[in-house]
């Protein structure tokens, strides 16, 4: 499954969901196409969390649709959802930390065929070579740059056509922040992986998005209204555009 | 102390360990992938013990008529005159009648286990979920304590009943073939969870559920499954145990948590070191009951088993710096 036949990636429309029935996200909007680095800021609680969970499939849906390529995965299982090509590396990085970085790596190719798992490694290997000198290293025992690193790599061991990250910088240094979305830029140009970076307003990477989005009250803020109100979503005003 | 017994206490202590290191087995696989203490293993093995019994007791002393165990499930028995005749049952063969309890262990489990690892009740805290554990142990118990059964009689092994004698200190088959069953299902599940894929993804499971989901493991599919195995497991370790200890509900439940205790030696993760807590625990118990120690009280007798099995789960936790009570630790 690659791209829709008008090109995106993702696709969300008027979307609700929540938790207990209690709407958090409220009639989003977006659409990410293959190649794109999107970052989706907002403060907490402003919803960013939610809608990339709900995207994974482990938030549940109340109205609207999703579709990946041209697939409506609304309703789908979260195990499907990473089969059809959706990787998810969360805040907090959430590695597995009893095990080693060769087996988180395993597991993150969990939904393919087992003869293709090991084929996986070289892949992700490629884009975070520190990782390959650490396989037989407990993640727990890595510094926060590399569990980050291998937490994105964990994502990428399906190939996904879609790759979701929740603040990657959470915690890190600027030269590690820095190296990482260098690579998560190079995972969109050189293999068309559609990016979707959910970050705080003080985390903001101009530089290495195509586009910004900023959410707000669980609602996607129009760019009419951001250039209107500069302060939108954010106490000091850092997001103009 | 009477030396001239530590031949006895070591051969008898070690066979029994078996015994002993079958249910922290069931009750350790369950709490890696769930997290919480599964009391319903307690409730399976107690069941199994009374199904097996129901199953495969012969009981040529009861009498026609005889009010020996007035209960729904025997009375569908008759004698050939048409006589009704409490006591009836199938009188299976011990070994089919285990294997029949090992996959009513196995459905019960896996339907707990469907429950308990949908994504809305897995997602509820550690102590709704072991609340739920302690419900499904109590309904077990309920529904088996209706059929009435308080049999004095112990079932037949379902390995024979021939017994050895090595050294001078009587062995039954039955508790040899018990810890050779458990030392081989040991290694099984060890070969299962360090070398391949599905031990993996159970290992993932138990450090970070939700992770797991998002790497697309199929926690239901896997939870079910696990509990199935352990469900089984559980089973067995009921009939192991009426055997030699019968198959009465209270008894099974002191001996299921005998099993807990033990498997807390090994952290609840480990099944290696809670088999030393059961080695231990075996010598121990075997020395105060062949007078190693001399006579000592019963109640002195399981104040000294339980502090010696305290002071290893202590003692083990430290020495693996893990937290004694399994919480995490709070920064007060």
């Amino acid at each position: 499954m690659r791209g829709s036949s008008d090109g995106s990636v993702l696709t969300v429309r008027q979307l609700v969901a929540g938790y207990s029935g209690q709407a958090v996200l409220h009639r989003v909007d977006m659409e990410v196409r293959g190649g794109e680095v999107i970052s989706l800021l907002g403060a907490n609680g402003a919803g960013k969390s939610t809608l990339l969970k709900t995207i994974m499939g482990t938030v549940p849906v109340i109205a609207g649709q999703i579709h990946l390529g041209d697939a409506d995965i609304t309703r789908w299982a979260p195990s499907k959802r990473v089969a059809a090509g959706i990787g998810f590396s969360p805040e907090g990085r959430r590695v597995f930390a009893n095990l080693t970085v060769e087996e988180n790596l395993l597991i993150g190719a969990t939904s393919m065929r087992t003869s293709h798992r090991r084929d996986q490694m070289t892949y992700t290997g490629e884009l975070f070579p520190i990782l390959a000198n650490r396989m037989d290293q407990r993640a727990g025992t890595l510094s926060g740059g590399e569990q980050q690193m291998l937490a994105v790599a964990r994502a990428m061991m399906t190939k996904p056509q879609l790759l979701l990250v929740e603040e990657p910088s959470q915690g890190l240094a600027p030269m590690v922040v820095d190296r990482i979305y260098e690579t998560l830029r190079e995972i969109a140009a050189d293999r068309g992986v559609a990016v979707l970076i959910a970050e705080q307003f003080q985390q903001i990477r101009e530089e290495f998005s195509d586009r910004i989005l900023v959410i707000d009250k669980g609602q996607i803020i129009p760019d009419e209204e951001l250039v209107a109100a500069p302060a939108a979503g954010s106490a000091d005003g850092e997001v103009t555009a | 102390m009477h030396f001239s017994l530590l031949e006895t206490v070591l051969i008898a202590g070690f066979v029994n360990a078996g015994l002993y290191g079958f249910l922290p087995i069931s009750i350790i696989l369950s709490y890696r992938i769930s997290r919480t203490i599964a009391f319903v293993h307690g409730g399976i093995a107690a069941a199994a013990a009374l199904a097996y019994w129901l199953l495969c007791f012969e009981s040529p002393e009861f009498l026609p008529g005889e009010d020996v165990v007035p209960n729904f499930i025997l009375q569908l028995g008759s004698d050939p005159d048409g006589a009704h005749r409490y006591g009836s049952r199938p009188e299976f063969d011990p070994l089919a009648a285990l294997l029949l309890v090992m996959v009513m262990g196995a459905a019960i489990g896996a339907v707990y286990g469907a429950i308990v690892m949908s994504r809305r009740i897995a997602s509820q805290n550690i102590l709704t979920l072991t609340i739920i554990s302690l419900g499904g142990m109590m309904a077990l118990i309920g529904i088996f304590q209706y059929l009435n059964v308080q049999p004095d009689s112990l079932p037949a092994s379902p390995f024979g009943a021939h017994t050895y004698v090595f050294q001078d200190v009587p062995l039954t088959r039955h508790r040899l073939v018990t810890l050779v069953v458990v030392a081989v299902l040991s290694v099984i599940l060890g070969i299962l969870l360090t070398r391949t894929h599905t031990g993996l993804v159970i290992r993932a499971l138990a450090d970070d559920q939700e992770a797991g989901v998002w790497c697309g493991i199929k926690l239901r599919a896997v939870g079910t499954l696990v509990y199935a195995g352990s469900g089984a497991l559980a089973a067995l370790a009921g009939v192991l145990i009426a055997v030699t200890a019968g198959p009465n509900p209270a008894e099974m439940l002191l001996l299921f948590l005998n099993g807990l205790a033990i498997a807390a030696v090994g952290g609840m993760r480990s099944i290696p070191l809670a088999f030393v807590g059961a080695l231990v625990f075996s010598f121990l118990e075997t020395a105060l009951i062949v007078g190693f120690f001399g006579d000592v009280d019963r109640a002195v007798s399981a104040l000294v088993l339980y502090g010696a099995l305290l002071g290893i789960i202590v003692t083990v936790a430290r020495f693996r710096k893990e937290n004694v009570f399994l919480l995490e630790r709070q920064s007060l």
